[in-house]
């Protein structure tokens, strides 16, 4: 009697694991940042749907997902420039219970910032004070703060969390900070209000973009000689976010006035197609496995989804309001 | 009877003041500004009454634009300096370009001694057509847009009785308008307007060509200027440059329905409908004088 309990139970079990959904192994979720509404947008890549909301407690700006995938963070500030106060923070949102779990004091203003590799720190630019401040994660202990540039925004931390390189939109320069020392090693002229930065996947190059230069410009690592301009539109392009395939082979670039995502060749520099999203894109983020480029449109409060294998927009999702960035966790 | 010099004679007056023949950086930028020596841009500061209100609003860009230019130099070397000069003093001082002046009258002068002192005249404020054409200066560059470029606002724009085209307003916000507003209001407790916005660019200008060109003379600074790769961020969203006909800033203008009280942004001009692929320059030639209307003649 027992065992055939037993062989009964275990068909059971046997039929219940078969009749499992496809879609309950999601590819992950989408957050993104909306500066004008205050909050975070939680979209499930598997449905493209909104399946939460999460108050942040103020302008929410820079959002990026830890390298564990566990946490998203997300940079919030307030109305009162040069001065810190409790709306300028970097809040921590937990993915699996989407709770909001911890604040970090980072300076006045945060806009965008870098989570190193191990996960231990945090880079943030604080806009409206020309500085770079590092925290440490674990134990929100300040550790540095390093003058760069005017207004600065971009933040980048190299793959192997040596190098920070942090854009500074009216000076019109990016600062390289060694992460060892924090000090501010050098400085370089780029083009015209640079916004986002990004590495390579090989640590080799970074990519940085130049809103109303209308380029890309591309720094060697090694040795900060800018190797390549790269026209994006011929020029007319107003590019923004930046976000590079897994692979290293193809980078996405969001203009935000002209409405378009650039796909760029990342080895030849060539521009392979220009798709129409939404309105103002700037956030643009990639899933793991390459297939989908996310995009935050502020001006038409959705975000666009490109299928990049045929470079076609396959939905847009309404968010919040004004959204700004995303960051995605599998 | 003023003799208007030619630009060839104009830039002949330079290289005897002795600045080396201008070569322009090109526009595969250098990443080697950290390796050479600093530049410092001397700028005079020349108001036959400073203490109007837009000589005082345009004296608050100036301090704002030299502040900037001294957080640069923190990274880059050099800067800029601001020293308040005499009209008859320009000639002799060092400097290598002054600004200032409200009155169409004043900023004739001051392009005129500029240009007999071989220095650059920065026009922040005058929005004369005379000055900019039948009266044109190879020394002068316009950063405040011309009377026929604010008349163009208010026609393109269809705007009602009583609206006004200015250059800049503290409640601008957008292309990061705010955060200028917003730095310039820290500072100094009242609002950038038109003059200040006009100072500010001027320093900003000029600081920007002498990090980009690696030079702080005039005549290099001036070659630069005119060179037709080179633009600047003014903060409106749009690369901003000087037209090789008449030395005027091409740029966005904003029309307001008044001039104070509860003004309200009615437009930016000129209109460009979203995804238009036309040429930024080509667009914003929209306002003012083209060169082929221009009375303007500065060739060599």
């Amino acid at each position: 009697m027992k065992r055939s309990l037993i062989r009964l139970g275990a068909l059971l079990g046997a039929l219940c694991g078969a009749w499992v959904p496809l879609q309950a192994q999601a590819a992950g979720y989408a957050f993104v940042s909306n500066e004008l509404s205050h909050d975070v947008s939680v979209i499930d890549l598997a449905s493209n749907k909104v399946v939460a909301t999460i108050p942040v407690g103020g302008r929410a700006r820079g959002i990026q997902v830890s390298p564990d995938q566990k946490r998203i963070y997300v940079a919030t500030s307030d109305d009162k420039p040069n001065v810190q106060t409790e709306g300028d923070a970097i809040v921590a949102v937990d993915v699996a219970t989407r709770k909001v779990v911890a604040h970090y004091r980072i300076g006045s203003d945060p806009e965008q910032f870098a989570v190193t590799p191990d996960g231990s720190k945090l880079y943030a630019s604080n806009e409206d004070g020309g500085t770079c401040t590092a925290i440490d994660v674990r134990s929100g202990k300040y550790l540095a703060t390093m003058v760069v540039g005017i207004e600065p925004e971009g933040v980048a931390v190299s793959p192997d969390g040596r190098w920070v390189f942090v854009t500074s939109e009216t000076s019109n320069s990016v600062s390289i900070i060694d992460t060892r020392s924090n000090k501010v090693v050098d400085n370089l002229l780029v083009d015209l209000r640079p916004r986002a930065a990004a590495f390579t996947p090989d640590a080799s190059r970074v990519f940085v973009t130049a809103e109303v230069g209308g380029t890309v410009t591309v720094i060697n690592t090694r040795t900060h000689d800018i190797e390549k301009t790269i026209s994006i539109e011929h020029g007319e392009g107003k590019p923004v976010g930046i976000a590079f395939s897994r692979d290293g082979r193809r980078v996405y670039v969001a203009s935000g006035r002209t409405g378009t995502l650039s796909v760029l060749d990342a080895a030849t520099y060539k521009t392979l197609a220009t798709i129409p999203v939404g309105k103002r894109p700037w956030g643009v983020a990639i899933t793991r496995d390459g297939r989908y480029v996310y995009t935050a449109n502020g001006l038409s409060n959705d975000v666009s989804v490109v299928d990049t294998s045929t470079n076609k927009v396959v939905a847009r999702i309404k968010v919040g309001e004004r959204p700004w960035g995303v960051a995605i966790a599998r | 009877m003023t003799t208007n010099l030619t630009r060839r004679a104009f830039l002949q007056r330079l290289a005897i003041l002795g600045a080396a023949t201008p070569r322009v950086a090109p526009r595969r930028l250098r990443h080697a500004a950290r390796l050479l020596p600093p530049v410092t841009v001397r700028i005079g500061v020349v108001e036959a009454t400073p203490s109007s209100a837009a000589a005082r609003a345009r004296r608050l860009g100036l301090d704002l634009g030299a502040d900037d230019a001294k957080h640069a130099a923190a990274l880059f070397g050099g800067g800029v300096t601001l020293e308040t000069l005499g009209a008859s003093a320009i000639r002799g001082s060092g400097v290598a370009a002054i600004v200032g002046g409200s009155e169409p009258a004043e900023c004739a002068a001051l392009a005129r001694a500029a240009q007999e002192a071989g220095v650059l005249y920065l026009n922040a404020s005058c929005p004369s057509d005379a000055l900019r054409g039948s009266d044109c200066r190879a020394a002068a560059f316009h950063v405040a847009p011309s009377d026929a470029m604010l008349r163009d606002a208010l026609q393109q724009t269809h705007a009602p009785a009583g609206a006004v085209a200015v250059a800049w307003d503290g409640s601008l916000e957008r292309f990061g308008a705010d955060t200028l507003n917003a730095r310039f209001r820290t500072h100094f407790h009242t609002d950038m307007d038109a003059d200040a916005w006009g100072a500010w660019m001027a320093v900003k200008v000029l600081w920007e060509s002498a990090l980009r060109a690696r030079a702080a003379g005039p005549s290099k600074l001036a070659a630069y200027l005119e060179h037709d790769t080179t633009q600047f961020d003014g903060y409106k969203g749009r690369a901003l440059s000087f037209r090789s006909w008449d030395h005027q800033l091409r740029q966005p203008v904003y029309v307001f329905s008044s001039a104070g009280g509860a003004k309200k942004l009615l437009a930016e001009a000129p209109a460009s409908p979203p995804g238009s692929d036309d040429p930024t320059r080509d667009v914003l030639d929209r306002l003012g004088t083209g060169a082929a209307q221009s009375p303007c003649r500065m060739q060599p």
